[in-house]
């Protein structure tokens, strides 16, 4: 029932994209709008492991937002998440040979981000207890204040979940990767990626049903 | 996929692995479940709170990579150079080195075979060893030579080894 045929990234992520292009001269006018296909991939990695600064510019600048956003999303810290992000990209420079161009370039980015994040949220847990709060949201809070609750609530849920169901819903709701490629960048099967997605969303739906009330008075919007 | 073919179990299920939005279902399964959603009551209501619960996912914004992580990303190539063409592909590199290293061997070994081959195999009569040709003498000369060039060489290539990665 699963889609296998891992569609071109530009058509599995519905949400805004990032593409400042800023190496203009590298880059089609596709790839200014954020859509590096697989053979400006390619290319722009060879140049990548050939020492080409110019070819890794235009390949930082497209995905540097999608790698940051998504170790926000595992690790819950930005500060952090820019450290792994900087992390990833100096890989991708130092180690664009080791690329294979049978994976696409996006999943090879989150398996490194991925890896570097669960290092850390490891060393978390042995040096610190898990001190997770139960969110609660105020009685009469205003617009401002409900939708930082909201998400606060939401980034708390997200951090309660197990280290593989968060990092598939991550990268399914926000970074919209198809369960193909969500099974790449984790290295398990298609398969334990639809059953980490359910058991996450179920948890999800049962931790946060206490937001849904909320969200529907009008106090909220805007 | 028909309609009748989607059960409510099923379309639960598909709900948890694939989220609300419809267009990220698998394509066989679309159109049974937009029908089943719009014919059935607690399907439409499973729908609906899917959509929930994305909206709530949505509530957590990321943000932004911060001007100075872009600054350090993109000064990356500076701060860690690397020449452009500077470093053989590995197995390039392994290749001329296994090369190398035999071809060394082998010529070292055929130097000695040589050398080795005009030493008298038993102990020669006067008469024989008073026949004995002066330019051979002189061909030895140089093969020795030619051994030293081997081995000289064999040290430049385990010199120039040690620069390579």
């Amino acid at each position: 029932m699963t889609n296998t045929l891992p569609l071109p990234l530009s058509q599995v992520t519905p949400r805004p994209r990032v593409g400042r292009g800023v190496a203009a001269v590298l880059l089609s006018a596709a790839a200014e709008r954020g859509d590096v296909e697989r053979d400006e991939e390619i290319a722009l990695m060879k140049r990548v492991g050939a020492g080409d600064a110019q070819a890794y510019r235009a390949l930082s600048d497209h995905f540097l937002r999608r790698i940051v956003a998504y170790a926000q999303r595992l690790l819950g810290n930005p500060a952090e998440a820019e450290d792994v992000a900087q992390e990833t990209f100096l890989r991708l420079w130092k180690q664009a040979d080791s690329w294979k161009p049978q994976a696409r370039l996006s999943t090879w980015l989150y398996r490194i981000a991925h890896n570097l994040c669960i290092d850390r949220i490891r060393r978390r847990r042995d040096t610190s207890p898990d001190h997770l709060e139960r969110f609660s949201i105020g009685d009469r809070p205003s617009a401002l204040m409900l939708r930082k609750q909201v998400a606060d609530a939401v980034e708390l849920a997200l951090s309660g979940l197990p280290e593989r169901q968060r990092a598939a819903i991550a990268l399914s709701h926000y970074e919209g990767l198809s369960n193909p490629e969500i099974a790449e960048v984790l290295e398990v099967s298609v398969e334990a990626v639809e059953s980490l997605l359910s058991r996450g969303r179920r948890a999800l739906r049962k931790d946060l049903a206490a937001l849904h009330a909320h969200l529907q008075q009008p106090a909220h919007e805007g | 996929m028909t309609e009748e073919d989607l059960t409510l179990t099923r379309f639960t299920e598909l709900l948890d692995v694939h989220g609300a939005d419809l267009q990220r279902w698998p394509e066989p399964v679309r159109d049974a479940a937009r029908a089943l959603a719009a014919s059935d009551a607690q399907a439409a209501e499973l729908l609906q709170q899917a959509r929930q619960l994305d909206d709530v996912l949505d509530s957590w914004e990321s943000l932004p990579p911060s001007t100075e992580l872009q600054r350090a990303v993109a000064e990356i190539p500076l701060r860690h150079p690397r020449e452009a063409g500077a470093k053989l592909p590995w197995f390039l590199g392994a290749f001329w080195r296994t090369a190398l290293s035999a071809a060394t061997v082998v010529a070292l070994g055929c130097a000695a075979g040589s050398l080795g081959n005009d030493a008298p195999q038993a102990p020669a009569a006067p008469d024989q060893l008073a026949a004995l040709d002066p330019p051979e003498l002189e061909a030895t000369e140089e093969e020795t030579d030619e051994l030293d060039e081997l081995m000289e060489l064999a040290f430049l290539a385990e010199a120039s080894e040690e620069e390579w990665p």
